[in-house]
């Protein structure tokens, strides 16, 4: 600016100008109507922003704003209704196409008229209340325009008509669509519910209603579930492409509804194809499926877990009460261990690992596995097998699995102290014997049973190792002390502790004259060093190599047990002997005795004795010959030793005898533990706390329980309350 | 519209250096210099300037200056111009502004004074109903004349009305 205008200017105290025109007002909304009409005529290139802006202010500050108002409303109402017409009278493909040009044409109207209205908007407005000019020209369109009467069905019914062609597989004008759901979201969301979304949701739930129905008739279940995904992967596809984002979980639902929750149980139970069908065949992919669909709809996956629930305690309980199976425990543990990693990869790769489905499988395992009182044994004998054989050659890591694998059957048994006596027995003979694949393997999973059970589950099957080294150790002490004996058989000794090992009745027989001299002579080294000790032979339980020349001259060494070695080393004496003298001579027990001439005589390849007659049993009257003939391959010959068999009848009944014999104590201390900590206690409480305490352990039967609260009674540890017969006080 | 594509836009109603202050606040956020603006040494000159530029603050919708406007002008009353500023502050909905104005006019020293200035004829031609508001405000205040002419008018002074509220705003 010149310093000439700045001179020139004169500040005065601003007034506005008063208004003195009765039609100053007339005039002014004449200039602002006229200004619509061009905008609305595409016409607004001739038209000067600052005129109809400063015309506007001026009519709000002289007090016009009502007049202003009301002009706008009416005549954006006027252009609507041509709108509308106009719209109405589009044919067929073209009705959709005009009313989005339409709309387009509105907006950019409207943005015009609430731009040149603007001081209206800020001032007038929020001091009445009245609507914001470009929420009013929303609200005039859909008035005027949506919910014109021929237009309103139309646009409804020509949407839900382009929706179900591309449901049937046509292919239509999705940005078409995409501009009017968007043109809907604008005038509200409620508008976009009612005048669209609601009708949509219904039609389609019906049209999901008709769908389903037809599938399922003819299609099998992994079909069908292919079907329902895919049909879910397009509504949602299609919600992404051209509806509003919120109805993407209501449609969801409508399918999931409709396909999956509808017809659940019948696809689960449907013959030869599903959830059964899918376990039993390792389907995966269509696990996984009916895994994700099924996890939508409320119930779904219990529905699963409760058929594959009682499915696998059903066959489960086939597999442990199958009398073919039962006659091979190696088989029927490996059976077990294949069972749980089937369902393991079945949950792994189908059903994401969930926890909800493990614990279904844990608790059926534990179910069936303890259906069958016998499992205790078998996995020991499982064990047993792999620890002398199985393993070998297996390396380290493998082992480990392994090892792992029978711990996990391991958890599930309930009557884990059956499962100790067993496995002390066989562990006991493959010390003995020898007969371990690898030390460390049978370390490792001491340890196991120790992290899993405790200290006391394990301190005596460690004894039985330690007995083992000592003995080594006693041995190499005792041939220091008599190096003369080193020309004469040799004497292995392995001293065994009572208490670690498993019992066994002691009755010796009659050593040949040049065992029984070693023997005193060990025995006067054992006790020479130990006071206070008593040591008995346990013949029924060693092993002896003998050199043997036979006829031909044909030279073997023969590996027996101890009993076999008497009976044999009788021999060297006396070439005929019949069962009465052998059974002087040696004081074998009878039935071990037969047993054993068994072994020597009747198999095949191993018969380095003749029997007379040749019959296959072992009669009192029989006679008994060294047989000439007697060839082998090997040099080595072993003769049946005594291997870990499942027990027999008589056998197993003892042992279930000395279990719960062991029991007894357990069970009285563990009752006088919790009652000397609570003093007194209410009978069935007692009863509870003590299955819980021995539940590790085994199931405590609340009869013998109650028992033995009698006889803790009887000896003066509880007393029963005098007015409560089912309260109980300990006595200290 | 034709704006788009001419090279001048005539703003109307509006002198020349008011608008160039409303420029110089829309790139600065600061007033320019009212003297070099008005090349008038006048301890009016900055009163009736920001009358022009409220006016214009409120026109082109730029609050931040309006309410700078009127916060300078609450300071500013005086018997000159006070009828001005009150006939400005309410066509322009400055609603503290016409509350600071009213109280001074309704001063008993003040009123004849203000009714004899030329402002006060262009109030009662503009906006008559402001009158009836200020009847009352002169109404109120000779009721508590002798209540605040024991304490000297302190609470006029500092800025609060006769219930010791802060009418002047914080900016």
């Amino acid at each position: 600016m010149s310093n000439q205008k700045k001179r020139n200017f004169q500040i005065e105290a601003f007034k506005h100008r008063v208004v003195m025109d009765p039609k100053y007002a007339d005039k002014t909304w004449k200039i602002l109507e006229h200004a619509i009409h061009e905008i609305y005529n595409h016409n607004a290139s001739g038209l000067s922003f600052e005129e109809l802006y400063r015309n506007a202010y001026n009519m709000v500050l002289h007090k016009f704003g009502e007049k202003l108002y009301s002009g706008l409303v009416s005549t954006m109402t006027g252009h609507l209704k041509d709108i509308a017409q106009s719209v109405e009278a589009a044919q067929g493909g073209s009705f959709l196409e005009e009313l989005n040009r339409k709309w387009n044409d509105h907006n950019k109207a409207l943005q015009m008229i609430r731009d040149i209205l603007m001081y209206m908007d800020r001032t007038y407005i929020p001091s009445t209340q009245k609507t914001p000019v470009h929420e009013l020209g929303l609200n005039l369109w859909k008035e005027n325009v949506i919910y014109s009467s021929q237009i309103r069905t139309r646009l409804l019914n020509t949407l839900l008509e382009l929706l179900h062609s591309e449901r049937t597989g046509e292919v239509i004008d999705r940005g078409i669509l995409r501009n009017i759901t968007k043109m809907l979201m604008d005038l509200g969301p409620s508008v976009y519910g009612q005048e669209f979304e609601n009708h949509f949701l219904q039609v389609s739930a019906e049209f999901y209603r008709v769908e389903s129905q037809k599938f399922i008739e003819c299609c099998d279940c992994g079909d069908y579930l292919k079907k329902a995904e895919r049909r879910l992967n397009e509504e949602t596809e299609r919600v992404s492409h051209y509806l509003d984002s919120r109805t993407e979980k209501k449609i969801t639902n409508v399918v999931e509804k409709e396909m999956i929750e509808n017809h659940m149980l019948r696809l689960i139970h449907m013959e030869n194809s599903g959830l059964v069908h899918m376990l039993c065949d390792d389907k995966y992919e269509d696990l996984s499926r009916m895994y994700n669909l099924f996890r939508r709809v409320t119930d779904g996956l219990s529905k699963i877990r409760e058929v594959m629930t009682s499915h696998m305690r059903e066959s489960g309980k086939q597999l442990v009460t199958d009398p073919e199976r039962l006659k091979d425990p190696v088989e029927y543990v490996q059976r077990l261990l294949d069972e749980k990693d089937k369902y393991d990869k079945i949950i792994n790769l189908a059903f994401n690992n969930d926890k909800s489905f493990q614990n279904a499988l844990n608790s059926s395992f534990e179910y069936f596995i303890n259906l069958n009182p016998r499992s205790p044994e078998f996995i020991s004998l499982f064990v047993d097998d792999k620890l002398r054989k199985g393993l070998k050659g297996v390396s380290e890591d493998d082992v480990e699995v392994t090892l792992d694998k029978v711990m996990m059957l391991f958890r599930y048994l309930q009557e884990k102290d059956v499962f100790e006596k067993y496995y002390k027995q066989h562990l006991a003979k493959r010390l003995l014997s020898g007969k371990t694949v690898s030390d460390d393997a049978e370390r490792s999973l001491i340890v196991k049973l120790k992290t899993e059970c405790g200290y006391q589950f394990t301190s005596k099957l460690e004894g039985m190792f330690t007995d083992m080294k000592t003995s080594q150790d006693t041995m190499q002490g005792f041939s220091a002390c008599h190096p003369e004996l080193n020309d004469g058989p040799t004497l292995t000794v392995q001293v065994l502790t009572t208490g670690s090992w498993p019992t066994q009745s002691s009755v010796t027989c009659n050593l040949p004259a040049e065992m029984s001299t070693l023997c005193e002579k060990f025995r006067s080294f054992y006790l020479g060093t130990r006071t206070g000790r008593r040591l008995s032979w346990q013949t029924n339980m060693g092993t002896a190599d003998l050199k043997a020349t036979f006829g031909k001259g044909q030279k073997h060494e023969l590996n027996v047990s101890t009993y076999q070695m008497c009976v044999l080393m009788l021999f060297n004496n006396a070439d005929r002997l019949s069962y009465k003298e052998i059974e002087q001579a040696t004081e074998i027990p009878a039935s071990d005795l037969k047993r054993c001439l068994q072994s020597l005589a009747l198999v095949k390849g191993r018969n380095v004795l003749r029997k007379e007659p040749m019959s296959k049993d072992i009669g009192e009257d029989d006679a008994f010959f060294v047989n000439e003939k007697f060839s082998s391959k090997l040099y080595k010959v072993k003769i049946g030793t005594v291997v870990a068999q499942k027990e027999s009848e008589p056998e197993k009944q003892e042992t279930r005898q000395r279990v719960e014999e062991d029991r007894k104590p357990q069970i009285e201390a563990a009752i006088v533990r919790i009652m000397k900590s609570r003093k007194q206690l209410d009978h069935n409480n007692l009863i509870a706390e003590v299955t819980k305490q021995l539940q590790s352990r085994f199931l405590a039967n609340p009869t013998e329980v109650k028992k033995r609260i009698e006889s803790l009674i009887e000896r003066d540890f509880l007393e029963r309350d005098d007015s409560d017969r089912r309260l109980y006080r300990y006595l200290a | 519209m034709k704006d788009q594509n001419t090279q001048c836009i005539k703003v109307e109603d509006m002198e020349a250096p008011v608008f160039k202050a409303l420029l110089h606040f829309i790139y600065w956020d600061s007033l320019p210099d009212m003297q070099e603006l008005t090349g008038l040494n006048s301890k009016w000159a900055s009163t009736l300037m920001c009358q022009h530029l409220l006016a214009a603050a409120d026109r082109y919708g730029l609050e931040r200056l309006r309410l700078m406007c009127e916060e300078s002008l609450c300071e500013d009353v005086a018997i000159n111009t006070v009828a001005t500023t009150l006939a400005l502050a309410e066509q322009h909905h400055c609603f503290q502004l016409k509350a600071v104005c009213l109280k001074f006019i309704a001063t008993s020293e003040n009123l004849r004074a203000v009714m004899q200035t030329d402002g006060f004829e262009y109030l009662k031609e503009s906006c008559p109903s402001v009158l009836t508001e200020l009847l009352e405000y002169v109404a109120r205040f000779t009721e508590h004349s002798d209540f605040m002419c024991k304490h000297r008018n302190e609470a006029i002074l500092d800025g609060s009305d006769m219930n010791g509220r802060r009418v002047k705003q914080r900016l």
